[in-house]
């Protein structure tokens, strides 16, 4: 029973650490605010720079 | 800091991201099969000592799965933050399959994990294994999910482009659930886990019987996972074919990446066993081929060619040209969106849109490239070949290594002479670590060989990521890089401690049996 209780405490915190460190990641790095917000005229800039063209 | 690009570092912070991820996973999936198959065995014989095995190798599963589980989550970051245009291009498919990935996760594995932990005296013998086979099950269809997704990037089936949300859509959900690429991953991923579980289990039972500890457990341990690994290892191999089949019918490069074959070969094409790929020359020094293999495999044919480096690459050419029309007619339908012809222009032509804008890494006026651009973006289709070479190789050999082990140590458990041969349980204590080695290689072949696009054929990867300051990318990448190695360290530490502590011996069981 103290080797369940130990296990129990160990695999908490090591949880717990985990959901901080990645809760302080995604709102440092990767929160709403640090996407780039992209719609379909971001897209058309980004793949089509060249409004005027021929094809061969 | 580093000196790499946006685009570099992007994939360094995922591909790094997605192999950490990748060491938890097939323990979870081979494990809990494992554990099912434990608790079946102690529901039918009633017999403490499988109930015993499975809380033990349960303890190990549950270390894995608190260690592993959301170390996945921040792919899923890096989507929208990283790779935004991907997201906004793609994001119509392949948000779905992601999204009932993340319930099944989250809702139904977890759920049937805490009654799994907790359950042992509050339901019945068999409701517990009800629990215990949901498990198992729901990490299994999990793993689905995740691979229907990716099975998309490779073939990209039962979408559409539309020019006006400048979109892929979905016009068939059922063809990007039942596409041939996600059945073959599936099912190759889900028995290479069942291979890493194999081996966790048999491993960590030599190291007991090497030790002369907890032999009661640890005999019927090794030779469940002995049975268990050799067909999984035996499964493997066969999906594998059957991997490598479906590469070769829409990812014609990533095959002659494999085998480093320049030129086509007049069917059936021979298979490189070995040999050193010299990529100046173009040639493979001192290979070893087998006859007919690759054709067998890549065709289920003998008359049918599988194409070498140099004819896909003139194939590409074709594509990119033919990609330049559709790219002029797309950019001519923004301006005028109501034009029938161009309409027409351009549906007769996108299934080659993609190949277009490998030119805009060579020039901003696409329509305009010259022929030297051209083979220059055709020539950037070509993977890294040594890396998949040599990746490929190391992979296979270490999956017939295992159904060598595994045969072996089956067939002296069979004899009864297993615990007198030191030297085969060593080779299994040894082999520990190379299941995650052959799992990893396998990620590294498949994504690596799909280079240079993100989607294949249709949105290249240096298009897919963002335009966010490397300066980020780079300190996120030092985040993740802490984040994981102290989890590793942690996870380390705790599977070391209680494999040392071994099974908890239950005082009930002498006196049942």
């Amino acid at each position: 029973m103290k080797r369940k209780w130990a296990l129990r405490q160990e695999i908490s915190w090591v949880i717990a650490a985990k959901i901080l460190l990645l809760a302080a990641l995604f709102t440092l790095f990767f929160a709403p605010s640090k996407r780039p917000k992209i719609d379909a005229d971001a897209v058309s800039r980004h793949l089509l720079s060249n409004p005027r063209g021929n094809a061969p | 800091m580093t000196g790499l690009d946006i685009v570099q570092l992007s994939r360094l912070q995922f591909g790094i991201t997605a192999l950490y991820h990748f060491l938890f996973v097939p323990l979870t999936l081979g494990l809990s099969i494992l554990l099912a198959m434990m608790e079946s065995v102690y529901v039918m014989t009633g017999r403490p000592i499988w109930r015993e095995m499975t809380k033990f190798w349960g303890t190990l599963f549950g270390i894995n799965f608190a260690m592993g589980v959301a170390t996945g989550v921040t792919m899923e970051f890096q989507f929208g933050t990283n790779w935004a245009y991907y997201s906004h291009y793609v994001g119509d498919v392949f948000g779905a399959p992601l999204a009932i990935e993340g319930v099944m996760a989250f809702f139904l594995e977890a759920t049937f994990i805490g009654l799994f932990f907790f359950g042992w005296d509050r339901l019945s013998k068999l409701g517990h294994l009800i629990v215990t086979w949901a498990v198992a099950i729901g990490g299994n269809l999990s793993a689905l999910w995740i691979l229907v997704a990716n099975a998309w990037m490779q073939d990209p089936v039962g979408a559409r482009f539309n020019f006006e949300t400048m979109r892929m859509e979905v016009t068939n959900f059922a063809q990007v659930l039942l596409n041939p690429v996600a059945q073959a991953k599936f099912v190759h991923t889900v028995s290479a886990g069942y291979v890493t579980g194999a081996m966790f289990v048999l491993s960590v039972s030599a190291f007991y019987i090497l030790r002369g500890r907890h032999l009661e457990i640890a005999k019927r341990s090794l030779a469940m996972a002995a049975a268990f690994g050799l067909a999984s290892a035996l499964s493997v191999v066969v999906l594998g074919d059957e991997s490598g089949y479906t590469a070769s019918q829409n990812q014609k490069m990533k095959i002659a990446a494999i085998e480093a074959m320049w030129e086509t070969e007049p069917a059936p094409a021979s298979f490189t066993a070995i040999g050193i790929p010299d990529i100046k020359s173009e040639t493979t020094l001192y290979a070893v081929r087998i006859p007919w293999l690759l054709g067998l495999i890549a065709t289920r044919s003998v008359d049918e060619v599988v194409p070498g480096i140099k004819n896909l690459v003139a194939d590409t050419e074709g594509r990119i040209r033919n990609g330049m029309i559709a790219y002029d007619a797309l950019t001519k339908l923004k301006q005028d969106r109501s034009n029938a012809e161009l309409r027409a222009t351009l549906d007769a032509h996108v299934a080659d849109l993609g190949y277009a804008l490998l030119l805009k890494r060579y020039t901003p006026r696409v329509t305009d490239a010259t022929d030297q651009q051209i083979r220059e973006a055709a020539n950037d289709t070509i993977p890294d070949v040594l890396t998949l070479f040599w990746s490929f190789r190391v992979m296979v050999g270490l999956g017939f290594w295992f159904i060598i082990l595994f045969g072996t140590v089956f067939y002296l458990n069979w004899r009864k002479t297993i615990a007198t041969t030191p030297i085969v349980l060593h080779a299994a204590l040894w082999s520990l670590p190379l299941p995650w080695v052959a799992a990893e290689l396998g990620w590294i072949i498949s994504e690596y060989g799909r280079q240079p696009w993100t989607i294949e054929g249709v949105l290249p990867t240096f298009l897919s990521a963002s335009n966010v300051p490397a300066s980020s990318v780079e300190a996120s990448l030092v985040g993740f890089f802490i984040f994981y190695t102290a989890l590793l360290c942690a996870d380390l530490f705790l599977m070391r401690k209680y494999i040392g502590l071994g099974p908890q011996a239950d005082p009930t069981r002498e006196a049942a049996e």
